[in-house]
């Protein structure tokens, strides 16, 4: 298992009057195979714990291993972790700094003490599979669209050829066009080898491309399972504020009707050719 | 008195670029929108969507054409501040929006620059807070607030200049669904209950499903203008200008292909299973 997490809690500013527990007692295994969505509402624990999978944060108790090495302990290889897990931050675009695409990209590996011909390399490489044309390479990032300095920003990440990429909202306030590119950018990295924890709000998206969906709630993790499995919890979720696929949604306005409308149908072609099948059948059945 | 809240004519707009070059933002657009209209305008990044907002409360004039806006045309200088009491703006990020660290202080700084006297500051502040529904914040710092609740404010504090405009430039883009609806909720009962004209900018679809109108831009140009059904019913054009329609639109499009057809296109979810009960009735 690529990372493992047993037990763990985390409390913020413990001893003072501003104690929380933001993460309450979290098992968890992740396969570097897997794409894994997890949902939550803003403040449930989302980001604290991908900032403990990347080494930022340190578990209050538990324990957590990334990769062979166990974060629990106060001598852990930080930056080794680091290098293995890569995590896009959300908006990571306000982070770009550099004058050109390159420079910018090549900023993670080189502090890794990549150099030469292999940093050259790697910023290529990491260029092509987020979809940046060669000729981007010596421009400003800051003349770039939101889409394209996103793109930018994710290249920074994958230049350090993590082998687990975690990504927070990599979509959030992107337009239709840039977010299905950065899903599609992802799915690559994926069918790649890459294992990926994408942090995301949109339910119809993550439900059409994550094998496995992490549900989070005040800290505790709430279901795990596949899309099939958690999203037939409609009313569970919404409960908790949040949104569900369009999809479970008609699923269940239709459940007295068509009780045997199918649990893993999330895209809009799978469901109408569910409900062409079914109303042609009843048209017949006359 | 004429029943328009804003009347464009034939304007264009090009901003400069670095090299020296130029990049049209508006090209040849004439938009009329009437009073107690709920207008969404949708548009991928780059379509001109942002620079209209700008157009509508003389943020912005244009290079060519007119914006008349309330009866007034934005390029006459002296008229400006009547303009921008009239067409309130609320932009997408709430960080960039608070000016002081006391959220009834940031509701108060709009009317207290356009010199209202103090003790109707008070009523105006305490009425836009309620609006909102965030009377219980007024003595809160705002970074202590949500995303959604600072723009909530930010609403607020337009409210309290009382504008018969509102305008919202995704001003939903950077919160969480949550934030997002508690937005539209807020936006769409103001809409009611004091008559405004809203302008709700965005790029989520399925915040179009309730407007009055919905006009769709590309290239500086509007491209469609309809209902939300009118819209969303012609996915190949969405689909062209790189744009999604709501997954209900999308279904009933596809069922639509294959010869099942309905009276009015469902925008909504809700919408899409009513009509398919009713074919099975």
């Amino acid at each position: 298992m690529s990372i493992q997490i047993v037990n763990m809690t985390h409390t913020y500013m413990p001893g003072t009057p501003f104690e929380s527990t933001a993460l309450k007692e979290i098992n968890l295994q992740m396969d570097q195979s897997e794409f894994i969505g997890m949902i939550g509402h803003t403040g449930s624990g989302k980001s604290t714990l991908v900032q403990h999978i990347n080494g930022l944060l340190r578990p209050t108790e538990g324990k957590l291993v990334v990769y062979g090495i166990d974060l629990s302990q106060k001598n852990a290889d930080l930056k080794k972790v680091r290098s293995t897990v890569g995590l896009v931050f959300q908006y990571p675009e306000h982070q770009l700094f550099e004058e050109t695409v390159e420079a910018d990209i090549a900023f993670g590996p080189k502090n890794m003490g990549v150099t030469g011909e292999e940093l050259k390399e790697r910023v290529h490489e990491a260029m092509r599979l987020v979809g940046l044309r060669e000729d981007t390479a010596t421009r400003s990032p800051f003349e770039m669209s939101g889409g394209q300095r996103r793109r930018v920003a994710i290249a920074g990440v994958v230049a350090m050829r993590p082998q687990f990429l975690i990504l927070d909202e990599p979509t959030a306030g992107l337009d239709p066009q840039g977010r299905e590119d950065i899903l599609r950018l992802v799915q690559r990295l994926h069918s790649e080898g890459t294992g990926v924890l994408m942090v995301t709000h949109n339910m119809n998206d993550i439900a059409r491309i994550a094998d496995r969906v992490i549900v989070i709630d005040y800290g505790r993790i709430r279901f795990d399972g596949t899309p099939r499995e958690v999203f037939s919890h409609v009313d569970e979720l919404e409960e908790m504020g949040l949104d569900v696929p369009d999809a479970s949604k008609l699923r269940r306005m239709l459940k007295d009707v068509m009780p045997d409308f199918p649990d893993d149908l999330f895209d809009a072609e799978g469901v109408a050719a569910y409900l062409l099948q079914r109303m042609r059948g009843d048209r017949h059945d006359e | 008195m004429t029943d328009l809240a804003i009347e464009i004519s034939d304007i264009s707009y090009s901003y400069a670029l670095a090299d020296g070059g130029q990049r049209k933002a508006i090209d040849h657009l004439s938009l009329k929108v009437e009073k107690g209209c709920f207008l969404t305008v949708i548009g991928h990044n780059g379509s001109g969507k942002s620079t209209l907002a700008k157009m509508l409360n003389g943020l912005l004039l244009p290079d060519e054409g007119t914006v008349t806006v309330m009866g007034m045309d934005t390029s006459r200088e002296e008229m400006i501040w009547d303009i921008r009491r009239q067409a309130g703006l609320v932009f997408q990020n709430p960080d960039n929006q608070m000016v002081t660290t006391i959220v009834e202080e940031d509701v108060a700084f709009g009317p207290e620059n356009l010199g209202v006297p103090q003790p109707q500051i008070r009523e105006r502040v305490d009425r836009a807070l309620r609006s909102v529904g965030m009377e219980a914040y007024a003595q809160t710092a705002p970074h202590m607030l949500s995303g959604g609740q600072k723009q909530r404010i930010a609403i607020a504090g337009i409210l309290a200049m009382e504008p018969s405009i509102l305008i919202l430039d995704e001003a939903t883009a950077m919160l969480d669904p949550q934030g997002r609806k508690d937005i539209l909720e807020t936006v769409t009962r103001l809409k009611e209950e004091r008559q405004m004209t809203v302008i709700w900018i965005t790029h989520y679809m399925d915040e179009a499903a309730d407007a009055d109108r919905v006009v769709v831009m590309d290239h500086g140009k509007i491209v469609m203008d309809g209902t939300p059904q009118e819209i969303f019913s012609n996915v190949e054009e969405m689909e062209r200008i790189s744009l999604d329609v709501p997954m209900a639109a999308k279904i009933a499009k596809k069922l639509k292909d294959e010869g099942i057809e309905f009276s009015r296109t469902p925008v909504k979810i809700e919408e899409l299973a009513e009509k398919i009960c009713q074919f099975r009735s």
